[in-house]
């Protein structure tokens, strides 16, 4: 249990770093397509492509995981925050249970997706045609470890709730509004 | 059952999990996947499952977020901000509550730099409320004014609200960034007028400043603020200007964000990497409850209770009043439990097809939606802005004297609201002037 912990507290991790990585590159990228576009009229070939089927993609999924480990994913909480212990913990398990089954879902059709993609080799149809179908795994590879992480915190809600706590944080961070 | 009663018990459903703590992205998806086997069947409801995730974050249009969210949050880590509080400060501290007043200004402008309510109360909260409590400024009115100021966040260009609400709505990003404009100009004239209107009536609000600002001081300060100034005029000068679209102004307002931190020597890595992990982050828990919302878009729309929602509302001839009326009474319920994008991504399924089959103007609307949205950041129980400042003030000062100074931010804000209803035109002329 504590090693499969580990593993997927790293795989989460790790993802979170590739995205931060492409987050960086989305922006040099588009930025500098401006610049060519603007001082020599000729943008980079298939931008938007590429912006849309890697960077985008990547940065929906891969951070799931992560952004679930620390208990981020938006909630609300009126009803939970007055209940007694033993009432948090069902809710808690129902509420884990409902987004594995989600979660494992979306995984298992979006795998099957990116491999049908695979086998055909989708590519873009624009004036430069690029490999699309390596950006549809990242669907299933992030929605998988988030499965993972949320399959383990069910297992553990009932004995303990030091997964359900979210971390000090920074003011802004996971601010959504 | 009728696709119809299903459709009203899926409504029904999605709220009792949301209210039970279970994830708005799981609660929408997961309703609208069993909500299509219900209806049609095993393979449309797998198909769904399978197209939309992908086909949803993989969109050029949608790529301004998590660009919009990084300029702001490398502005407010590496405090390009600054500058901003400390010019609005020399400038109109001689005003009745003039730091107060001076916090408005400043959140004004980092507003024009931020797509966030949050981070926009976040940085001017931390600036701005130890210098009013130091002044023994009412600690009530120095935390509220801030949390009030910071709604100006989502509301003043950029804005990821306005953004996501155009991709629902299928409306010109651009157009929406425009006719925010003055209802955001109007929201910063409300918040001055209550503050100096308060102040003058009850002086120990704000004891005055004594001190002597000379002509050159107040020059100097004006210098401080050209990071803000030049992050802003590339952004959207190039942006009316047509060099880039709205979508490619993101990355260049970021990359522009990053040069003039590090001219300015704040930039380091760590504080690059919290703000781009601060941007995947709330990326990824943005987006993934958009999936949700878009499958619930679909599975609403078989169902036929938007379309019939719509009928019933022109049958009993509602007018324009009621409607407007009815919608702001709606939100401002689930602004006591929701976050600004969750009740936005739950009613715009429903309400969009009624505004739109009365022959109201979507751009309207979408504005009227986010002030609405908004104000729900500064209402009690949930008010998240609130939350911020007062993880900022610490002990200092009790949650119920936040909300409470709130209020009176509040009345401006009703009547920013009564504005815009009783003349669409201030939201609608400058969307209109660009054709």
């Amino acid at each position: 249990m504590q090693l499969l912990m580990q593993v997927t507290d790293k795989l989460s991790r790790f993802l979170m770093i590739a995205s931060i990585i492409l987050a960086g590159a989305m922006m040099l990228h588009v930025s500098f397509d401006v610049l060519l576009s603007l001082f020599i009229a000729e943008p980079l070939p298939a931008t938007v492509e590429i912006v849309s089927s890697y960077y985008m993609v990547a940065l929906v999924f891969l951070p799931l995981a992560f952004v679930e480990l620390k208990n981020e994913h938006i909630h609300v909480d009126v009803i939970h925050s007055h209940l007694p212990d033993l009432g948090k913990t069902i809710l808690d398990v129902f509420a884990l249970t409902l987004s594995t089954i989600y979660l494992g879902l979306m995984t298992y059709q979006t795998w099957f997706d990116a491999l049908e993609k695979f086998e055909v080799g989708e590519y873009s149809m624009g004036m430069v045609s690029i490999a699309l179908w390596p950006g549809r795994f990242f669907v299933p590879i992030g929605c998988g470890i988030m499965t993972a992480v949320l399959l383990l915190k069910l297992i553990r809600r009932p004995f303990t709730n030091a997964d359900m706590a979210p971390e000090p944080s920074d003011m802004t961070e996971g601010g959504i509004d | 059952m009728s696709f119809f009663e299903i459709g009203l018990s899926g409504i029904a459903l999605v709220i009792v999990l949301v209210l039970m703590r279970v994830p708005i992205a799981v609660a929408l998806g997961l309703v609208s996947f069993g909500g299509f086997w219900v209806m049609l069947g095993s393979a449309p409801a797998w198909g769904l499952l399978t197209a939309i995730p992908y086909s949803f974050s993989a969109h050029w249009t949608l790529s301004s977020i998590p660009m919009f969210l990084l300029m702001g949050y490398i502005c407010y880590q590496t405090e390009l901000t600054k500058g901003i509080f400390r010019a609005a400060r020399v400038w109109l501290s001689w005003m009745p509550g003039g730091l107060a007043v001076a916090s408005i200004g400043g959140a004004a402008l980092f507003s024009a730099a931020s797509g966030s309510s949050l981070a926009t109360a976040a940085a001017m909260g931390r600036i701005a409320v130890p210098e009013m409590l130091q002044r023994k400024y009412d600690p009530g009115l120095s935390a509220s004014v801030v949390a009030a100021a910071g709604t100006m966040g989502s509301l003043i260009p950029p804005s990821i609200i306005l953004i996501i609400y155009g991709i629902f709505a299928e409306v010109a990003i651009s157009k929406l960034f425009l006719a925010a404009i003055i209802p955001g100009l109007l929201t910063m004239l409300g918040y001055t007028l209550v503050i100096v209107i308060r102040c003058t009536l009850n002086p120990s609000l704000a004891p005055p400043i004594d001190e002597t600002i000379t002509a050159r001081e107040r020059i100097a300060a004006l210098g401080e603020t050209w990071p803000v100034i030049a992050l802003i005029a590339g952004v959207f000068g190039g942006l009316f200007t047509g060099v880039f679209t709205p979508t490619e102004a993101g990355a260049v307002g970021a990359a522009l964000s990053f040069i003039i931190a590090a001219a300015r020597k704040t930039l380091n890595w760590k504080v690059t990497k919290i703000a781009l992990i601060d941007t995947a982050k709330t990326t990824a828990a943005i987006f993934i409850i958009a999936v949700g919302a878009n499958l619930f878009t679909r599975f609403l729309a078989i169902s036929g209770v938007p379309a019939a929602m719509s009928a019933m509302v022109i049958e009993m001839g509602a007018s324009y009043l009621v409607l407007v009326i009815g919608t702001a009474v709606i939100f401002l319920l689930l602004g006591m439990i929701l976050d600004p994008l969750g009740i936005m991504l739950l009613t715009l399924p429903i309400l969009l097809p009624i505004f739109e089959a009365n022959h109201i103007s979507l751009i309207w609307f979408g504005l009227l939606a986010t002030k609405l949205v908004e104000m729900g950041l500064i209402t009690p129980p949930v008010g998240l802005n609130v939350f911020v400042i007062k993880g900022i003030v610490g002990d200092s000062v009790p949650i119920s004297a936040i909300f409470k100074g709130v209020l009176w931010f509040l009345f401006a804000d009703l009547f920013v609201l009564a504005i815009m209803v009783a003349f669409p035109q201030v939201v609608l002329f400058l969307p209109g002037l660009a054709g």
